[in-house]
């Protein structure tokens, strides 16, 4: 009974001192004696072998997922491409559209406020290369009639020959049909510009008096008189000049300011 | 059927010319798709259907267009008619003779338009219409029925185009 009570009392104290020690030293960094520092040191290798493994092992073993997760990523990114692709080629064209049609209103706005103008696309163009003829898409209903001149801010363009309730067909410059009655600017020639073929870039000026002077890069503008068309409209500049065999007459070579082949919008003047 | 299938070729054909006409013009010059589709099929099948096919694409052109009615029927009538002529005679499966086919009918379908708008007061001088309409487009016109005769004659041997087709 007695060695009992001195076994229960000395194993109360060393479990109190064991108690007492931990908490103190609780909190503190304890320093590895050389038999735990021998066997951390002898056993890294071995750690670091096991966890080199593992790594690629988990790589090995997480490939084949990886790879479909990385195709179907791919793919969402591909998508995601195109339709950016897609929005900016449409903003571009949106872009370009909003410039033209600025340049439009601006003219209207300021050189064009004398006019009476509506604003018309182009939809449709003869199928042959010898006209040149284009359909926009405003007609009766818009109060186009034939013989209104069509214009850009660049220069003329044509005037409209026949229209429906909804389209209206204009006779370009270009067109061998075509003649407008026009002035060299600044030194008032008159002459007669008509169109040479559809598809050329040049329209040609005849009936311009010989003993006139005509230069080179000079502007040619409607004359306004006894013409379709409405004065003072730009339509080119001189390429060349020359004589015709009479004598009597010059003819000249334009270049319009309209690039015939990329019109998209133009104007009316009502 | 191959009639219907024709006749849809040929609206798709003037749509693109009429509407698309910035996307295939090259230097200010289009080419006539109708008159190619004209030409070759002519070429496939005989003066007959020739002649047929291309009278029926110069209507709805002339119609379309709002030409001087008969230009476009006159032509195609000529080019249909002239490659049918060829049918019997050339090889067809040579490229070469392809492409000298459809130039000589184009050529002579411009020349047989020149003729008649000059007689309407078209006033375009003989030299300038050759080299700046007729010979470019003719050019233009056999360049692109080449890309095309290939697809056209597989579907004329044995596809939807073949006299066999059913609906």
């Amino acid at each position: 009974m007695r060695s009992f009570t001195i076994k229960n009392a000395l194993l109360t104290i060393a479990i109190l001192l064991l108690v007492v020690f931990t908490v103190q030293n609780a909190g503190k960094e304890k320093e590895l004696n050389a038999v735990e520092g021998f066997l951390r040191d002898s056993l890294a290798p071995v750690y670091q072998l096991m966890n080199f493994t593992g790594q690629k092992v988990q790589g090995w073993a997480s490939y084949p997922a990886a790879l479909l997760e990385a195709s179907r990523q791919n793919e969402q990114l591909r998508e995601k491409v195109s339709r950016l692709e897609a929005n900016a080629r449409q903003d571009e064209e949106i872009r370009q559209e909003n410039k033209r049609l600025k340049r439009l209103l601006n003219w209207q706005q300021n050189e064009g406020q004398m006019y009476d103008s509506v604003v018309a696309s182009i939809i449709a163009r003869h199928p042959d290369n010898w006209f040149g003829t284009v359909v926009i898409n405003k007609g009766m209903e818009y109060g186009l009639k034939p013989n209104m001149t069509v214009i850009t801010p660049t220069g003329l363009v044509g005037r409209i020959i026949n229209v429906s309730s909804n389209t209206s067909e204009v006779l370009l410059v270009t067109d061998p049909r075509s003649g407008v009655g026009a002035l060299i600017q600044k030194t008032r020639a008159p002459g007669i510009v008509e169109g040479i073929a559809s598809g050329s870039i040049y329209l040609r000026m005849n009936h311009i008096p010989a003993n006139i002077m005509v230069k080179e890069g000079a502007t040619v503008v409607t004359s306004g008189q006894g013409s379709l068309y409405s004065k003072g409209i730009a339509i080119g500049a001189v390429v060349d000049v020359n004589k015709v065999a009479s004598g009597l007459f010059k003819v000249a070579t334009i270049k319009p300011f309209v690039d015939f082949n990329r019109l998209e919008e133009v104007m009316i003047i009502k | 059927m191959r009639f219907f299938i024709l006749g849809v070729l040929m609206l798709l054909a003037l749509v693109i010319q009429v509407a698309l006409t910035e996307y295939i013009q090259v230097w200010g010059k289009k080419p006539d798709l109708v008159l190619i589709l004209i030409a070759i099929n002519g070429f496939l099948r005989g003066t007959r259907e020739g002649a047929f096919s291309g009278f029926a694409a110069g209507l709805l052109k002339d119609l379309i267009s709002g030409n001087l009615w008969g230009v476009g029927v006159v032509s195609g009538l000529a080019v249909g008619y002239a490659s049918g002529f060829a049918e019997s005679r050339l090889f067809k499966e040579n490229p070469v003779i392809v492409f000298g086919v459809i130039w000589l009918t184009s050529f002579l379908g411009q020349l047989v338009s020149y003729i008649l708008l000059s007689m309407t007061g078209l006033g375009l001088a003989p030299g300038i219409a050759a080299w700046q309409i007729i010979i470019p487009t003719s050019t233009y016109n056999a360049l692109l029925g080449i890309v095309f005769y290939g697809r056209y004659y597989r579907s004329v041997q044995k596809g939807l185009l073949s006299s066999e087709a059913k609906v």
